[in-house]
């Protein structure tokens, strides 16, 4: 098992999750940039907690370097056509890329953007429909219907069915 | 991987579809016009920044406003 960096939009809905907990079955721990921590709320902060002081999560201070490569990130996604890099995906990209870490976002850019650049190749993306697949393994179905009525969230009937799942 | 176009158009058709359009024209700016950046790009983040909500925050709204992400 190995660690983790997670953008704040994989956050506030991993963290909706009734099984949140098994995360760890994946990750021994996930690491949370300073900057995704500012951009949550009462509620969100409150239930990261948790994972903090279990030293299961931890926060990562903002690097003037890490936040340099994350702007040539954004930079170049746009020079590329690529879809839209927010800030803070681009900041774990730049990380995980440093330390190793797979990165946990639900936003498509960074799946692009690291098949479109060369040194970012050997960076692991997944996304919750990807974790949850690691987790659940042949009963991942039900973790589908879980997760879409927890966080919110729709998954793309393609992409399901590439996991063999069919609602 | 799927053509991002493609995704992206049904993306943002499922939540045009399914989004609860009186719910967002009754909220104060710029939380209506933050719903409406979401209902177009499926950016939770931007439209955060736009609404000037913590994202968290900002997403209670987005569930209220029956607004998908897709993934």
């Amino acid at each position: 098992m190995s660690a983790a960096v997670a953008d704040t939009c994989f956050l506030v809905h991993w963290l909706r999750f009734r099984d949140r907990e098994r995360l760890f079955e994946v990750f021994d721990s996930v690491a949370v940039p300073a900057m995704v921590l500012e951009e949550m709320g009462a509620r969100g902060r409150a239930m990261l907690a948790p994972w903090l002081a279990s030293r299961r999560a931890f926060l990562i201070p903002r690097i003037n370097e890490y936040e340099v490569e994350a702007l040539r990130l954004v930079e170049f996604s746009r020079s590329q056509r690529l879809p839209t890099l927010d800030p803070p995906e681009a900041y774990c990209l730049a990380v995980a890329r440093r330390r190793g870490y797979a990165v946990l976002t639900d936003n498509k850019a960074p799946k692009y953007l690291v098949r479109a650049l060369s040194e970012y190749a050997s960076v692991r993306v997944l996304d919750s429909l990807d974790v949850l697949a690691l987790i659940y393994g042949s009963t991942l179905i039900r973790a589908v219907r879980a997760y879409e009525e927890d966080a919110g969230l729709i998954f793309s009937r393609s992409r399901l069915r590439a996991y063999g799942v069919e609602l | 991987m799927e053509s991002y176009e493609e995704f992206e158009r049904e993306a943002r058709e499922l939540r045009r579809r399914s989004a609860d359009w009186e719910f967002i024209e009754r909220q104060p700016e710029p939380i209506r016009a933050a719903l409406k950046v979401l209902v177009e790009t499926g950016d939770l983040w931007l439209a955060a920044k736009v609404a000037g909500l913590p994202v968290d925050e900002f997403d209670e709204i987005r569930l209220k406003a029956k607004i998908p992400i897709v993934v």
